[in-house]
C-alpha cells in the first residue's frame, strides 16, 4: 500500500492510495494521513480510490473517522474514482449519504 | 458367561475413559502454560482477575485466619500446659500457621470460593457456545481464559497467605497473651528465635503449588462441563462446580503432603 | 461437485462415541452463493457445520477447502482458515461480560493492529447492519434473544469473513425479525460475494435465501439441488418434509393398552 499526496490547488490536497487498503494496511494509511493533516493541514482533502484493489470494512471506517475530524474543523472530503463494489461497500455499511456517494456520477458531492 | 465378558468389557471402557480424561487434564494443563508465551496477552484481565481471587478473598481469609489463630491459642496453650511450656505458645502458634495452616487453609477457603466462581463462569461459557467461539475466532481459549486466571492466582494466593498468617498470629497473641495469660514477651521472644526463612519459604512454595492446583482443576472441569455427555445444561454446570472444589480441594491436601516432604 | 466450489465435503462419516451420525455425505459448496443445509432434528446437520468450521476431527472421509485437504491442517493453516470464516452459533453466544461492542472487537483487537477507533467504528457499522444501532453499550443480558442473535451476527461479520456459517438464523426471532435477517443475507452475498452456509429448519427461509439446498435424513443426503429441483422431488421423505406431515402414526395400540390397564 502505497499514499501519495499532491497538492492541487489552495489548500487543496489529494491523496492517491495504490494496493490494498484493508485491515493490514489500514493501519500504516491512518498514521501517513494523520501525519498530513497535522500540522498546516490542507483545507480540503480528495481521496482517490481508482487505485485502491481491494479494501474492506475498516477502510470505510477510516473514511468515516477522516469525515469526523475534517468536519469538526470545516474542512471538506471528497472520494473519488469509486468503482462499482467499493460503492457497494460504503452502500452496505448505509454511508451513501454521509459520503454523498451516488451510483450514476463516480465521485462524490 | 456372556456377564463376565460384558463386565471385562465395561471395566476396559471405563479405564480406557478415565485415561482418556486424564491425558486430557495433561494436554490442559500444557496448554494452559502454553498460553504464557502467546497472544492474547490482557493485562487488564490479568488485574481484573486479582481482584477478583485476591480482593475479594480478603475477608473470607481474614476471618479464617482470625479463628484459626484463636483456635491455635486455646488448643496450643492447653498442650503445652500440661508440660509447662507455656512460654512456647509464640512458636507453635507461628510456625504451625506459617508452615501448615496458613497455605493450606487459605487455598482451600479460595478454592471453595473463587475457584469455585470460576469454574462455573467457564461452564456456562461452554454450555453457550461461547468457547467454541473463541475457537472458531481463531482465539486460543486457554490462553484467552485460563492462563490470566494462573498468572492472578500465583500473584494474589501467596498475599493472601501472608495475610492469614499475620492474622492468624496476631489471634494467637490475643487469645494467648491477653486471655490466658501467656508472658508477652515470651510469646513474642519463641516467635523470633523458631521462625526461620525456610519456615517462611516453604509457606511461599506451598502456596504457589496450591494455585496451580487450584487453577488448573477449577477451569479445567467449567471448560469441559457437559463436553462427555454431550449435553450442556446448568446441571452440566452444577456438577462441574462440585467436582471442581472436591477435585481441587484434594489435590491441594496431596500436594500438601507432597511439598512438605520435599522441603523437609 | 463443481469446480467452482470453496469447500468440498467427500464421504464424510461422523460418530459420536459408537453412535454413527454421519453416513458418507458428498456435498459441494459453491463460492458465493447461499447453501442451505436442513433437515429434521437429529438429521445431522448440526454435526456436519461443526465439521465444516473445524470442531470436530474427520475421522473418515475428507474435506477440502479451496482445493486443500482440510483433515491435513496444522494449527497454522486451521488458524488462517478460521480468520477468513464467521460463525453465528444458535444462542449468539456472546461473551457475557462484555457490551456488544468489545464483544464485536474482539477478533478485531486479537488479529489486527487496527487503531481503537477504527475498531470501534468497524463495529457499530456492522451493528448497524444489524439493526442494533444504539445498542453498542448494552450487556447481552440486557437484551432479548433475537436481539443477542442479530449481535452474534455483528459479531461473525466484524472480521468482513469469505464465508459465513449460520447455525439456526431463525430459531427465537419473531417472522418480521427473520425476514429482515435473511434479507440481509442475501443482500451480503450480493454486496460482498461471501459464502453462506445455514442450517435451519425452517422451510420458507431456507427456500427464500437458497441457491443450493441440501436435505439431510438420518445422517444422509437426501437429495441436493437448487429450490425448484428440490420442489420437484419425488422421494417421499423430502416430499414429507416440504410439506410438513407429521409421521404415520405406527404405535403398537396393543402394547399401549395393556400398559394403562396393568395393575400397577
Amino acid at each position: 500500500m502505497k499514499l501519495s499526496v499532491e497538492k492541487s490547488g489552495v489548500g487543496q490536497a489529494l491523496v492517491r492510495i495504490v494496493g490494498n487498503l484493508d485491515m493490514d494496511t489500514v493501519p500504516e494509511a491512518r498514521k501517513q494521513l494523520f501525519r498530513l493533516l497535522g500540522a498546516r493541514g490542507p483545507s480540503s482533502l480528495e481521496v482517490d480510490f481508482s487505485s485502491i484493489a481491494s479494501m474492506d470494512t475498516s477502510a470505510v471506517a477510516m473514511m468515516v473517522e477522516l469525515l469526523r475530524i475534517l468536519s469538526a474543523t470545516g474542512r471538506r472530503l471528497r472520494l473519488t474514482g469509486l468503482r462499482e463494489d467499493q460503492q457497494r461497500l460504503f452502500s452496505l455499511a448505509r454511508l451513501n449519504q454521509a459520503f454523498g456517494i451516488n451510483h450514476d456520477t463516480r465521485e462524490s458531492s | 458367561m456372556t456377564q463376565m465378558i460384558q463386565l471385562i468389557q465395561s471395566l476396559g471402557a471405563r479405564a480406557l475413559d478415565e485415561l482418556g480424561d486424564l491425558g486430557r487434564l495433561g494436554l490442559f494443563f500444557h496448554y494452559m502454560l502454553r498460553g504464557l508465551f502467546r497472544p492474547p496477552g490482557k493485562f487488564l484481565f490479568v488485574v481484573k482477575q486479582v481482584w477478583f481471587i485476591g480482593t475479594k478473598s480478603l475477608f473470607v481469609v481474614g476471618f479464617t485466619g482470625a479463628f484459626t489463630g484463636m483456635v491455635l491459642g486455646l488448643q496450643g496453650y492447653y498442650t503445652l500446659s500440661k508440660f509447662g511450656s507455656e512460654g512456647m505458645l509464640g512458636s507453635a502458634v507461628a510456625l504451625s500457621i506459617i508452615r501448615e495452616l496458613g497455605p493450606v487453609l487459605t487455598a482451600l477457603m479460595v478454592t471453595g470460593r473463587a475457584g469455585s466462581a470460576m469454574c462455573a463462569e467457564l461452564g456456562i461459557m461452554r454450555i453457550d457456545e461461547q468457547i467454541d467461539a473463541l475457537e472458531c475466532m481463531a482465539i486460543d481459549p486457554h490462553a484467552y481464559l485460563v492462563t490470566p486466571r494462573l498468572i492472578a492466582s500465583l500473584m494474589a494466593l501467596p498475599l493472601l497467605t501472608a495475610f492469614f498468617d499475620v492474622t492468624g498470629i496476631y489471634s494467637g497473641y490475643v487469645i494467648g497473651v491477653q486471655l490466658l495469660g501467656v508472658n508477652e514477651g515470651s510469646y513474642i521472644e519463641g516467635m523470633y528465635k523458631s521462625v526461620e526463612w525456610a519456615d517462611v519459604y516453604m509457606g511461599i512454595v506451598k502456596s504457589l503449588c496450591f494455585s496451580v492446583i487450584m487453577i488448573w482443576i477449577s477451569t479445567y472441569k467449567g471448560f469441559f462441563a457437559g463436553v462427555d455427555e454431550g449435553n450442556f445444561g446448568p446441571e452440566q454446570v452444577s456438577r462441574a462446580t462440585t467436582d471442581a472444589v472436591v477435585v481441587s480441594s484434594i489435590g491441594i491436601l496431596v500436594g500438601n503432603y507432597m511439598v512438605t516432604s520435599l522441603l523437609l | 461437485m463443481a469446480a467452482d466450489d470453496i469447500i468440498e465435503i467427500r464421504g464424510l462419516t461422523s460418530f459420536y462415541g459408537r453412535r454413527k451420525v454421519l453416513h458418507d455425505i458428498r456435498l459441494g459448496i459453491p463460492r458465493n452463493g447461499v447453501t442451505v443445509i436442513m433437515g429434521r432434528s437429529g438429521c445431522g446437520k448440526t454435526t456436519l457445520l461443526r465439521h465444516l468450521i473445524g470442531l470436530k476431527q474427520t475421522s473418515r472421509g475428507q474435506l477440502f477447502v479451496d482445493g486443500q485437504d482440510f483433515g491435513a491442517f496444522g494449527e497454522d493453516a486451521l488458524k488462517r482458515y478460521r480468520r477468513r470464516i464467521g460463525v453465528l452459533f444458535q444462542s449468539g453466544a456472546l461473551f457475557n461480560s462484555m457490551t456488544l461492542r468489545e464483544n464485536i472487537s474482539v477478533p478485531l483487537g486479537v488479529h489486527t493492529k487496527l487503531a481503537d477507533e477504527t475498531i470501534r467504528i468497524m463495529a457499530l457499522i456492522k451493528l448497524h447492519l444489524v439493526g442494533l444501532s444504539g445498542f453498542d453499550n448494552y450487556m447481552p443480558s440486557q437484551l432479548s434473544g433475537g436481539m443477542r442473535k442479530r449481535a452474534g451476527l455483528a459479531r461473525a461479520l466484524a472480521m468482513d469473513p469469505e464465508i459465513l456459517f449460520v447455525d439456526e438464523p431463525s430459531s427465537g426471532l419473531d417472522p418480521i425479525t427473520a425476514a429482515g435477517l435473511d434479507r440481509l443475507l442475501v443482500e451480503l452475498k450480493e454486496t460482498l460475494g461471501m459464502t453462506i452456509i445455514v442450517v435451519t429448519h425452517e422451510l420458507e427461509s431456507a427456500f427464500l435465501i437458497a441457491d443450493q439446498l441440501a436435505v439431510l435424513d438420518e445422517g444422509r443426503v437426501l437429495a441436493l439441488g437448487s429450490p425448484d429441483e428440490i420442489r420437484a422431488s419425488t422421494d417421499p421423505k423430502v416430499v414429507q418434509f416440504l410439506r410438513r406431515e407429521a409421521d404415520q402414526e405406527e404405535t403398537d395400540h396393543s402394547s399401549y393398552l395393556e400398559g394403562l390397564l396393568r395393575a400397577g
